[in-house]
This record gives structure tokens, sequence and C-alpha cells, in this order.
């Protein structure tokens, strides 16, 4: 018997994640890239038509799928920015050694394994208008004329979607920035001090540019979160009100929840285009950025 | 280099073959099961204990909203439980998601035994359901046996098994009688008018719990519109009318968004949690509701329920005004592809005798669907059908009764949209658009 080669043994390894990973994502995407082009639906379960790019047509016909683009591009662009923002403080903040940085780092990344959908009802008591902790503690410290009707209001319900959301990841952005920090030398920074630079000159010129790999981490992985952003809106604001909080996989699951599959699947597949073509290009021009001294 | 990807695309094969060798015979697993339980299970006609042989118990599984597994419910299962020695299990889902689990469900085949939903033939995929028959079915009033009929061959396939209750506004009789303000309020202008009097004197008018909830005068109070014009309900289900091209439709939601603008509503009509609490108090003078709500009411505020609140029909128009009351209740359902059709037919009919019947409406009291089952009815029902007795006719909802057979949702809440700040004829569009979506993907002539 043959023994087996190096090059062998590491496919026969891979084969079966391979194969798991053809059934169950590969396969059930390209079906649903045909179904887009059919009218399949719950009232005709087992009737594929044909119908071309009508399905296409009625999305961008669709005043809600304008209004759930933009809501979601608010919300990819606030969450990207304030949690890229907020992690690079906290990890800079928490790279320094004092005590109990270990519970600190702990209790700001637990947010990040909580169930959505606890975060999510925790949230809308924080918010209620009249009982609320947030309210309650604006009116406390004499800030009343701020109280608002956080997820009720059309104006503020998107942002206070956003809130909940940068409260629980930036501790997973601050974790990866951390572990960038410390994998730079101490002795640039020692160089740096010697040569009279000042605390944010060390951080602009040193830090900043050394962990941008774990900006560019940070961002693209913020970036497509905030792109395919669903639960979070549903489990708070269910895309009210009045379309306020609509995003464009509320808008999706709207479709499917009225048993029109070919709709829906179609709305998938342009979102999916879009999130791929929009990660691809970020990726590329903040590669372009990243240093290694 | 080939017989290795000889040797790889083998062991795919093999293991894409294994798979499906797994799936065929869970399959046919299934159907043996579903056969040799069809030919084990006595008829399903019978009812009466005494005929009904000695088998072994089973358990059946029931499927319905989160919201509807209430104390009646439970009381009657446990009648059931005891006496047979079957068991029920439940499967409860968010109310905001069951309804098109359960499409999917029947449309897949993995279907729960027993289907708890509304008792609405024309809402669900009806073909996929067991007709239903039993010594129930010839008492069932005609409105209920109508909505639990599916039109393909007539068949009944829902066995309502709750009050048919009215919709209404709960309203504080303290703070009515206050103002000299009598009751009901027969026009949409005497509402206004009562509405203004309690808010300049700081009570709040009508207290709502989410824009969700505004829905209920919607539904209970456009009877108008079609009353007024027989025909445009006609028009909109073969699309020969949009509701954003009617001025009826557009001036019944300026009414409804009037309502929020006059200041009518509660400050927290987004997000409210209290709005029974402030009616019972007197510090809020009504709040949309249905006479189900009376055992809550009850159960909260003891004989207040009784003496300082009552309920009263709306309308948004001003000639007309109806007792809505809602044939759409909860009912039970059989899905053909389940695994026990007769035991679980066999559960309805136990459940549909008359004494569980009384016992589940002892619970929660209200006008039985039943012809000939005398059961206990709350101050609420009885005040709603004193203005019956006077002459007020009785209606269903909007939908049910002027667009029997269309499913006039398709998931856009206008009233919710209004009432949160979406312009009327973008938010009509956006109606119409759902639904004729649905309408298309269902084949309905016109669209």
């Amino acid at each position: 018997m043959k023994s087996i080669s190096d090059r062998n043994y590491s496919i026969w390894f891979i084969t079966p994640a391979l194969v798991l990973y053809a059934v169950f994502f590969v396969i059930p995407n390209l079906l649903g890239l045909l179904v887009g082009f059919t009218d399949w639906n719950v009232f005709h379960f087992t009737r594929f038509r044909f119908v071309g790019f009508e399905n296409f047509k009625g999305m961008f016909k669709a005043d809600v799928f304008y209004h759930a683009f933009l809501n979601t591009m608010y919300f990819t662009v606030v969450t990207v920015v304030v949690k890229n923002f907020l992690g690079i403080l906290l990890a800079v903040i928490l790279n320094r050694r004092f005590k109990l940085t270990s519970i600190f780092r702990s209790v700001i990344f637990a947010p990040s394994v909580f169930s959505l959908m606890v975060i999510a009802i925790t949230f809308k008591s924080i918010y209620s208008f009249e009982t609320g902790l947030l309210n309650t503690f604006l009116r406390t410290i004499g800030l009343g004329f701020l109280a608002a009707d956080w997820i009720g209001n059309p104006k503020l319900a998107m942002t206070a979607v956003c809130l909940m959301d940068i409260w629980m990841y930036s501790g997973s952005a601050m974790v990866i920035c951390l572990a960038g920090l410390q994998t730079i030398p101490e002795e640039y920074y020692e160089a740096a001090r010697i040569d009279g630079a000042s605390a944010g000159q060390q951080l602009w010129h040193i830090t900043i540019p050394l962990i941008f790999q774990a900006i560019t981490f940070n961002t693209i992985l913020a970036f497509i979160g905030g792109l395919k952003v669903f639960g979070q809106v549903w489990a708070l604001t269910n895309g009210g009100p009045a379309d306020a909080t609509q995003v464009l996989w509320t808008f999706q699951y709207a479709a499917f929840t009225n048993g029109l599959f070919g709709y829906a699947a179609a709305i998938g597949l342009v979102f999916t285009l879009f999130i791929c073509v929009i990660s691809f290009v970020l990726l590329g021009v903040m590669r372009k950025r990243e240093v290694e001294y | 280099m080939f017989k290795c990807i000889f040797k790889i695309l083998t062991a795919v094969l093999v293991i894409l073959a294994l798979l499906l060798t797994a799936a065929c015979g869970s399959q046919k697993d299934n159907q043996s099961a579903q056969v040799s339980s069809e030919t084990e299970t006595p008829s399903s006609n019978a009812t009466d204990e005494s005929t009904h042989e000695k088998k072994e118990p089973v358990t059946l599984t029931l499927s319905t909203f989160n919201g509807w597994s209430g104390d009646a419910l439970k009381a009657g299962i446990k009648i059931y439980e005891d006496s047979t020695g079957n068991k029920i299990e439940y499967q409860l889902y968010p109310d905001d998601q069951f309804f098109n689990l359960i499409k999917a469900k029947l449309a897949t085949g993995d279907v729960p035994d027993i289907i708890s939903l509304w008792n609405k033939a024309c809402d669900i995929p009806a073909d996929e359901m067991e007709p239903l028959d039993g010594p129930w079915a010839a008492k069932l009033s005609d409105t209920a046996r109508k909505m639990g009929t599916r039109t393909s061959d007539g068949k009944l396939i829902a066995a309502i098994y709750v009050q048919v209750p009215y919709m209404g506004l709960v309203y504080n009789k303290d703070v009515f009688s206050k103002y000299g303000i009598s009751i009901p309020l027969r026009t949409h202008t005497d509402f206004m008018n009562a509405c203004e009097t309690f808010k300049k004197d700081g009570i709040t008018p009508l207290e709502i719990y989410n824009p969700g909830h505004i829905y209920f005068l919607t539904l209970m109070g456009s009877g108008y519109i079609y009353e007024n014009d027989p025909t445009i309900a006609e028009k909109i289900m073969k699309n020969e009318l949009k509701p954003q091209d009617s001025p009826a439709f557009e001036e019944l939601y300026k009414r409804l968004l009037a309502i929020k603008e006059k200041g009518y509503l509660n400050k927290d009509f987004m997000n409210a949690k209290d709005c029974s609490k402030r009616v019972a108090a007197g510090t809020s003078a009504m709040t949309p509701d249905g006479t189900w709500s009376y055992a809550g009411y009850k159960k909260d505020y003891g004989d207040k329920a009784d003496t300082s609140i009552g309920f009263m029909p709306f309308t948004f128009g001003d000639n007309y005004i109806a007792a809505v009351a809602l044939n759409n209740g909860k009912a039970f359902m059989v899905p053909k592809a389940s695994k026990k059709k007769d035991a679980a037919k066999e559960f309805i009919n136990y459940m549909l005798q008359d004494d569980v019947l009384k016992a589940m409406f002892e619970i929660d009291p209200g006008a039985c669907p039943y012809k000939g089952i005398d059961t206990k009815k709350s101050p609420w029902d009885k005040e709603m059908e004193g203005y019956v007795a006077a002459g007020m006719p009785t209606t269903d909802d909007f939908r049910a009764q002027y667009f029997f057979g269309y499913d006039m949702d398709a998931g856009v809440n206008v009233s919710e949209k209004v009432i949160a700040g979406k312009d009327i004829k973008a938010t009509l569009t956006e109606w119409y658009e759902a639904y004729a979506k649905v309408a298309k993907a269902k084949g309905t002539p016109g669209f």
C-alpha cells in the first residue's frame, strides 16, 4: 500500500469541510441565484415560472427599497466609524497595565457574546419614554428637556438602533485593536520619546499605522455587518416607526414573510452582489495603507 | 494527479449518496408512521367517551401564537387530558412570526397535529387543511361557518372555540358621566367633540399602546366607506380601483391622523405600557380593544371592570355605525400532512362538546358561536347586545365583511404608518403595491 503523500494528506482533511460548505452554502446560494428569476411563492409552492428581470424591476420600483437603502448606509457609516474610534480608544487605554485591566477588558467585551434578543429587549426598556433608564437619568440630572421617545420618534429611531449596535460590538473592535497594539515593539516608542515626540504624535505616527491591519479587519467586519444589519432592527423596532428603521434585509424579510420567495431571492441576490463589490473595493483601498516597519 | 482527483470525486459522491439515503429513509419512516397512525385510530366522528375503544395515549402537538395560550384554552385542554389520557404538547411562536411560519411549514409538510389560527379559511392555504366534521358542526352559526369554509370545495376546515367578541372602545363610565357625554358616540363628529372636551380638562382622550394598536380603529370604524359606496370593495378586489386614487380612503386616513394632530392620543403612544390602567383610573377616557379583554380587566381591577368601565362601538363615519363582532376568532385546524389526523379530529370534537365549551367560556366569557349553548357573557357583551337590540347593525371587521376571501393586509399596516408620520398617499401606494404583488402571486383575476 502506498503511503499518503503530504499533498494528499491535506486534501483528505479539507474534503469533508469542502463538501459541507458546498452542500450548505455554495449550492443553496447558486439555487437562490436562479430562484431570483422565478415567481416561486407559497401559494404555488411546487411551481417555478421563469419571469426574467421582473422581480428586480419590482424591487427598484418600490419606494421602501430606497428608504431601506439609505437607512442601511446610515447605519453602516455611523457604526463603522464609531466602533472603530471607540475600539482604538479603549484598546490604547486598556493596553496599559493597571489594576483591574483584565476585568475592564472582560466587561467591555462581554456584550458581544450576549444574545441579541436579550439586549434588544433590555434596550427597549432603556429607551422607553416614560419609565426608561435613559430618560429617567436625564430627568434626574436636570436634562429632562433631552428626554425623547428614542424608538418611537422616526427621526431618532435609527440612531437609537446604531447606539445599541455600537454598545454591543465596540468590545470586539477593542479586542482586535488590542491584539494589534501588543505586537508593536516598545523600542519604537522609546526612540520616538528620545526624539521628543508627544503622546499624540506617537499615536498618529506609530500606533495607528502599525495597527492599520487590525483597523482594516475591524472596518471590513463592521462594514459587512452594517450592510447585513437585520437582527438589531428587527428585534428593537421591526422596521418602524413608519419605516424609519427599515433596512435592506428587513425589506427582504417582509417579502419572504408574504410568501414571495422568488422576489425575496432577487432582493437577496442584489444585496449580496452589492456587499461583495463594496467589501472588495474597501479592502483594496485599506490594504494599500497598511505599513510594516 | 488524475488518480488523486478520481479518489476525491469518489469520496464526495459516496458522502452525498449517504446523505441522500439518510434523508429518503427518514421520509419513508414518516410515511409509514402516518399510514399506521391512520389505520390504527378510530373514526373521527365519535364524541361520546363511552363509545371510545381503549387505546394507547397519544401526544398531539398544538401550534399557535404565543399570546393565544390563555387560561381558557389551558382549562379546556386539561379536561381533555384528564379524561382521555392523551397529552397536548404546545408549540408556541412569537405573535408576529407564527402566521408566516405556519404557512412555510404547511408548504414543506413539517406540520404540527393541530393548528390554532384565526377562523378565516381565506387567509391560509386552505387546501392544505383537513375537512372537519362533528356534532358541533351543525350548531355552528352561519357567519362563523362561512368564515371557516374553504371556497375550493365548500368544506369546513376551521372549528372556532372562543367567543365571538365585539371590537370597540373600552371607556371610563365615570369620566363620560362627569362631562355629561352620552354613550355611544354615534358619529365621528361626536367622537372628536368628546375628545376635545376631555383634552381641555387634562384627560387623555384616547390611549394607544403602539402605532399598530391604532389599526383597531380602522378595522372597526371604516365600514361607513363601504356602506356609502357598495361598489368600492369589489372594484379594489378586481384591481379596478387603487386605494391611493380613492378620495374616500384618503379622507379616512386624514380623520385618523387628525386624532393624533389634535393631541388626542397619549404622549407615549409609540410605546406605552399602562393604557388599561390609565383608563381604569380615569386619567384617560378610552382605548380601542375587544370584549375579549374583559377577563384581563376583571382580573386586574375587580368590580371596577363592571361598574366603572364600559364598552361601546366606534366609527369614522358621520352617517353609519355598526357593532363589529369578530367571527374570525381562534379556531382549531388539522393539516392534511399531520401524522395523527384522526386523533387530532377527535381532540377537536372533544373540545367542542357543550360542557367543555362552557368551562372555557366561564373563564373567557362571551357570545358562543354555537347555537343552543348558553354561555356566560360579560357586561361588555351585554352592553353591545343592547345597542344591537336597539337597532344598531352588526358586521364583521371590514376585511371579513367587505373583502371576504381577499388578503387585504399583505404585511402593510397603513394606519400604523400614517400615525407614525408617513405621507398618506405614499402609504396607500405602498399598501397597494404590497397586496397587488400577493394577489398576482396567488393568480387573482385582474392582477
